[in-house]
């Protein structure tokens, strides 16, 4: 299951969904804003995304990791919006036969969407406000 | 043809809006379409080698040819580095 909300998300919209039989080793990660962003204090971050192309590259990188690591499943679901502090942006579950499989797996979900995802962040601080990625 | 190209994050600000329309012949290529982007947006121009292009959700190269119908978007560099989203 791979998707682009707008509400409130938790490990609880991913896990069960990748509950099943087979799995032996269930590893979840959970991406939270936040306070201290390269030395600057955040009050929030405005997630904005290419929502359609967004869920594509979610399922492009389940596939992936069914390549790398074989019979595995994944589900993922970033949010979009206005985040405080605190709140989680994205949440990603991974089962595998075996653990070493799932925490692999999982690391590389989380690595290769901050490369691949077209989401974008703005942080937005006493000090002003930056799209990262943008350079300085 | 016109085509409608979304843009996204930074580049929808300093464009000021999130979708532009663009004129350009059939088989145009993405360079082409950049070229006459930044005379409607020339705020985005600067970032020129920092964007992807991706047509109908895929990232395509500058040589790629449009054809009507097609779904342009720019996409500024996503925070976990690389800008190619491959």
């Amino acid at each position: 299951m791979f998707k682009v909300v707008d509400s409130q998300i938790g490990l609880g919209d991913v896990l069960p969904q990748v509950e099943e039989e087979y799995g032996g080793a269930i590893v979840t990660f959970s991406g939270t804003v936040r306070r201290l962003s390269r030395g600057r204090r955040i009050d929030y971050i405005e997630y904005e995304g290419y929502r359609e192309m967004a869920e594509a590259k979610l399922r492009q990188i389940g596939e992936e990791i069914r390549q790398k690591w074989g019979e595995t499943k994944t589900a993922i679901v970033h949010r979009l919006g206005h985040l405080q502090v605190g709140e989680v942006a994205v949440v990603i579950a991974v089962s595998a036969p075996h653990r070493r499989e799932a925490f692999e797996a999982c690391r590389y979900a989380i690595e290769r969407l901050k490369e691949i995802l077209p989401i974008w962040k703005k942080e937005v601080g006493e000090d002003g406000s930056t799209w990262v990625g943008m350079g300085p | 043809m016109v085509l409608k190209v979304r843009l996204f994050a930074a580049f929808r600000e300093l464009a000021g809006r999130g979708e532009v329309e663009v004129d350009l012949p059939d088989g145009g290529e993405v360079e082409q379409l950049l070229q006459r982007l930044f005379l409607l947006c020339p705020q985005l121009q600067p970032y020129h080698r920092a964007m992807a292009v991706a047509v109908n959700q895929r990232v395509e190269s500058w040589q790629y040819q449009l054809r009507a119908g097609d779904e342009v978007a720019l996409l500024p560099p996503v925070s976990g580095g690389r800008s190619a989203h491959v």
